[in-house]
């Protein structure tokens, strides 16, 4: 593999390697390790690039791996909240408030689902992945795929909507 | 894109049926301004998914394979190749040393004499003695056919003759110088023939 194809075609990977690592692992410091280790597999010499027809797909299947195997080894996922929301135009600094509040009350949503659920909403929703894609890298069908996918998004909403709910009842009481 | 069109999109997209391209519509009229109340509430699951999807990783990832960081790697390992090494010469001389000292002749002598009896000692004498003698025996009957081997020397003697061929060889030599110089004084003597019938 020259220095060229390892420009054009792992590096780019990166990105969607940390955070799908960081999805599982729930840390952004071992999903930068994760990202160290997936990339100096890649550049073992028995890893032949050119023969690879997806090599975003193979990657990612080396960084589920690792993770899988980081949690075995260490037991637990840790508990670290991020919420970063810039961006959300349009709105007034009220809303943005509230906005921002809920971006991070739908990471923890998303925290409490089980691990496939988890990592099927990271490919789906955040890096838009085909399913076939999806098959290969989480080495289910694609049936199983959706059924999950459907079953996380109807959580999120489901949870979202309690959460509204006790709000209102909240805000109801005080007043 | 009209609300209704949007509402079974967003059935479709919670059963998981939804493609990629029909998602990235979603995703495009939920961080619009004009997101209608009834469905509101999904505004911030796509925003946290945009959000989520501009996270990067600020590794800094090697170009090329760095061999300079194998090296260290490497020699560190051979370092403490070698140390173990050594350890473990160490241990097993050691072990040899005190062991053998443990097993001086009489100490063995007088343990084997505590084990067993006379009598035992003696028939284990005799049957060693009868299996050394078995076997001597057997090895000078199969030295006997060797001995033939010890003809080949006679072989050598007939070609003694030919270094006699040698010697008649430079005899020869000798003999036809003389006979040369026979000739020159011959020759001189025809001369002086003819000096004197002159």
């Amino acid at each position: 593999m020259t220095t060229e194809e390892f420009n054009n075609k792992v590096i780019p990977v990166k990105d969607k390697i940390f955070r799908l690592a960081r999805r599982i692992l729930n840390s952004a410091e071992d999903a930068e390790d994760i990202v160290q280790e997936v990339f100096l597999k890649m550049w073992s010499k028995d890893i032949d690039i050119s023969s690879l027809k997806n090599i975003d797909a193979f990657m990612l299947v080396i960084t589920k791996n690792l993770c899988l195997d980081k949690i075995r080894w260490s037991g637990q996922h840790k508990l670290e909240t991020n919420s970063q929301t810039s961006g959300i135009n349009n709105a007034t600094p009220h809303k943005i408030l509230e906005i921002k509040d809920e971006v991070a009350g739908i990471h923890q949503i998303i925290r409490q689902l089980p691990l496939m659920q988890q990592m099927i909403v990271q490919m789906r929703d955040i890096e838009g992945l085909e399913f076939d894609e999806m098959e290969e890298i989480l080495n289910i069908n694609a049936n199983a795929i959706r059924v999950n996918l459907s079953r996380a998004r109807k959580a999120i909403r489901d949870q979202l909507m309690k959460k509204d709910a006790y709000e209102y009842h909240g805000n109801k009481v005080i007043g | 894109m009209n609300i209704t069109e949007i509402k079974l999109l967003v059935e479709k997209y919670f059963e998981g049926e939804t493609t990629l391209q029909e998602e990235e519509k979603l995703r495009e009229f939920f961080s619009s301004t004009v997101v209608p109340a009834e469905l509101a509430e999904f505004v911030p699951v796509f925003a946290y998914f945009n959000e989520e999807k501009k996270i990067v990783s600020s590794s800094v990832l090697p170009t090329k394979p760095a061999p300079a960081k194998v090296i260290p790697i490497a020699r560190k390992r051979s370092f403490w190749l070698a140390v173990s090494g050594i350890a473990a010469s160490i241990i097993f001389i050691v072990t040899i040393v005190v062991e053998s000292g443990k097993k001086n002749p009489a100490g063995n002598e007088n343990y084997i004499r505590q084990q067993y009896s006379n009598e035992e000692i003696n028939s284990a004498y005799n049957q060693t003695r009868e299996v050394l003698a078995f076997v001597s025996n057997k090895f000078s009957q199969g030295t006997q056919p060797l001995n033939k081997v010890s003809k080949i020397g006679y072989s050598e003697k007939p070609f003694e003759q030919i270094k006699k061929f040698d010697k008649g060889l430079s005899n020869l030599s000798g003999n036809i110088d003389k006979m040369e110089n026979g000739i020159e004084t011959m020759s001189k003597l025809s001369k002086i023939n003819i000096i004197i019938k002159l």
